[in-house]
């Protein structure tokens, strides 16, 4: 079971990245089209500089949900650190109980990205002329990655610290 | 303070302190205060407030700096830069530890990190200064020291963002910044000077001939045209801060790629991908900081601020005073971006009260939260270069003393004298 789940894990993983830097290049493409289209012929088509909008917030909600997995989100280590020099029992027991409070906020904010999503589905977008709720269905989707990277590191499923 | 907002604060700050990340410390603490309110139908406005404090055109800049960045990094420019830096800077004494500080400002033109700037000089430097006879914590002293020059010389992610969070124009924020941050440069230089004076540092045996230096300074003009395209983009009112990073970013990527060929085609995915994970990391901080800014907002905490410094009737002076303190703090225990997003126009629309310009301000309060990288207990950037040092956390902060002295006396005189960071911004036209 532990074998086809980290087989699955992985996969999920790569996916999240490479969606993630798609994004960037999506978006500085049409930012860089955006200046040459505005002194190339002088107008700049109305979608460019919402799709790269959605592109940033794609990217960013993506790569947090990563940075979930990778423990790499901007913290003050400064406890941990000392409470790992006196007693790495102590340590351990601090990062779980962190890992949870995480998933609680991942959790809530699944929940209310959902909410949020079926809320924007009555807008339309100026541009692309799509329902909001397209772009915003990141919501959900990434925090329910960030809710599962979390759940494996508290069932210390995942190794990576 | 209400009950509410006591809960609300309280826990951040005892979330973070536990070592929590900042960004979902912001929610949490959000999740608590909307319990102690009761007022439940907060929690979805919360959601929302993630994606909108996200979705705007000013903040796409944050990634689009850090791409070029990435590319030049990942493109070997560096050597180019040490090469010229070496040329313009190393005939002095103490040559090496000049070239450091010296590479420091050319180089923060172009990836705009201080932490970033001694991932990649702290690794050059620091090793060969002390095969040339500096102490270990002398070396680590000067890299981190001149690293916190990066966020102040254009382009700067903390600008960016600054200015995104308020009504400031990033621009103007940058020139504004520019001359403080050079004048940190000389400051520096000129300690370095004089210790060399008294230590009798060594100096940098290389080929000065004119021949040598036109070389060097060759090789670097195509790196050194990425703060040039910036800035003359931006500044002359060609292109947005945006779209200025997306030029950068394309420069960069057509330089290393196509012109330099130190990026392989296949290598560009990694660059593309680190880029994208760390600008999450400051986004996600923007998001959440929205939604706890917003619960801040519902408990008028900016008019509350605002009322207390117009009842301290404190003046200009007293106000700059108090805010610096308040800010040196701040950015002793929380990391720069963090405090700009949470306090940032919280404190600015405050100080404006006091009569100081929200340009003036904005360019202080940069300057004053960089100085905190260089102090515990969270000084990222002292880590950093002893980490690359291993010369112990106590020998680096005395060497790192003086340093931190020099700086903090201009940061003094910047927020004492407005004309120093508004004079170029104002005869840019801003």
């Amino acid at each position: 079971m532990t074998r086809m789940a980290r087989i699955i894990i992985d996969f999920v993983d790569k996916g999240l990245r490479a969606i993630s830097a798609l994004c960037l290049v999506v978006l500085s493409t049409l930012v860089v089209f955006q200046v040459i289209s505005r002194y190339g012929w002088g107008s700049v088509p109305l979608f460019t500089e919402e799709t790269a909008r959605y592109a940033m917030i794609w990217m960013a909600l993506l790569a947090a949900a990563i940075g979930v997995r990778d423990a790499a989100h901007i913290r003050i280590d400064f406890v941990p650190s000392i409470l790992g020099a006196v007693s790495p029992v102590a340590l351990r027991a601090l990062n779980v109980a962190l890992d949870v409070i995480s998933l609680a906020v991942f959790l809530t904010l699944l929940w209310f990205g959902i909410d949020s999503m079926i809320f924007a589905a009555g807008q339309t977008s100026d541009g692309m002329q799509i329902p909001l709720s397209y772009p915003y269905s990141v919501l959900p989707i990434s925090f329910f990655f960030a809710s599962v990277f979390a759940v494996l590191r508290i069932v210390a499923l995942d190794a990576r610290t | 303070m209400t009950p509410s907002l006591t809960a609300l604060v309280l826990s951040f700050l005892g979330l973070i302190l536990v070592g929590l990340p900042i960004a979902w410390a912001m929610i949490a603490s959000v999740l608590v205060w909307v319990t102690v309110t009761g007022n439940w139908y907060f929690l979805p406005i919360a959601s929302e407030r993630i994606y909108q404090g996200m979705d705007s055109f000013v903040l796409m800049a944050v990634p689009l700096f850090i791409l070029a960045g990435e590319m030049v990094n990942a493109g070997k420019i560096t050597d180019r830069l040490l090469n010229f830096a070496n040329a313009i800077f190393g005939w002095m004494r103490g040559g090496l530890a000049q070239v450091n500080v010296g590479a420091s400002i050319l180089f923060s033109g172009i990836t705009g990190v201080a932490l970033g700037d001694i991932a990649s000089l702290g690794r050059v430097f620091i090793p060969s200064m002390i095969s040339q006879g500096y102490t270990p914590a002398y070396a680590a002293a000067v890299t981190a020291s001149s690293s916190i020059i990066g966020p102040m010389v254009p382009p700067s992610l903390i600008a960016v963002i600054y200015g995104s969070m308020s009504d400031v124009s990033i621009g103007a924020l940058m020139a504004a910044t520019l001359v403080p941050g050079l004048l940190i440069g000389v400051v520096q230089m000129g300690l370095v000077a004089v210790q060399a004076r008294i230590y009798d540092f060594p100096r940098v045996e290389m080929d000065r001939s004119p021949r040598a230096i036109g070389h060097a300074t060759g090789h670097a003009l195509v790196p050194l045209m990425i703060p040039v395209i910036i800035l003359t983009g931006m500044l002359g009112g060609i292109m947005t801060p945006t779209e200025a990073g997306g030029i950068a970013a394309a420069y960069a990527l057509i330089v290393s790629v196509v012109l330099y060929r130190s990026i392989r085609v296949s290598a560009l995915a990694d660059v593309f991908s680190r880029s994208a994970l760390f600008s999450g990391q400051l986004l996600i901080i923007v998001g959440c900081g929205a939604a706890f800014s917003w619960a801040m907002g519902m408990e008028n905490v900016p008019r509350l601020v605002g009322a207390t410094v117009e009842n301290w009737g404190l003046g200009y002076f007293g106000t700059m005073l108090v805010f610096n303190l308040i800010l040196l703090v701040l950015g002793m225990v929380i990391d720069p971006t963090t405090v700009i997003i949470l306090f940032g126009p919280l404190l600015s629309s405050a100080a404006a009260h006091a009569g100081i310009d929200p340009l003036h301000f904005g360019a202080v309060a940069i300057l004053n939260l960089n100085v905190g990288l260089l102090t515990p207990p969270l000084g990222v950037c002292l880590f950093a270069a002893e980490k690359i040092a291993g010369c112990g956390l106590w020998p680096l902060l005395r060497s790192t003393a003086p340093f931190l002295l020099v700086t903090l006396c201009m940061l003094v005189l910047v927020a004492a004298f407005p004309e120093i960071s508004l004079w170029l911004p104002r005869v840019l036209g801003f």
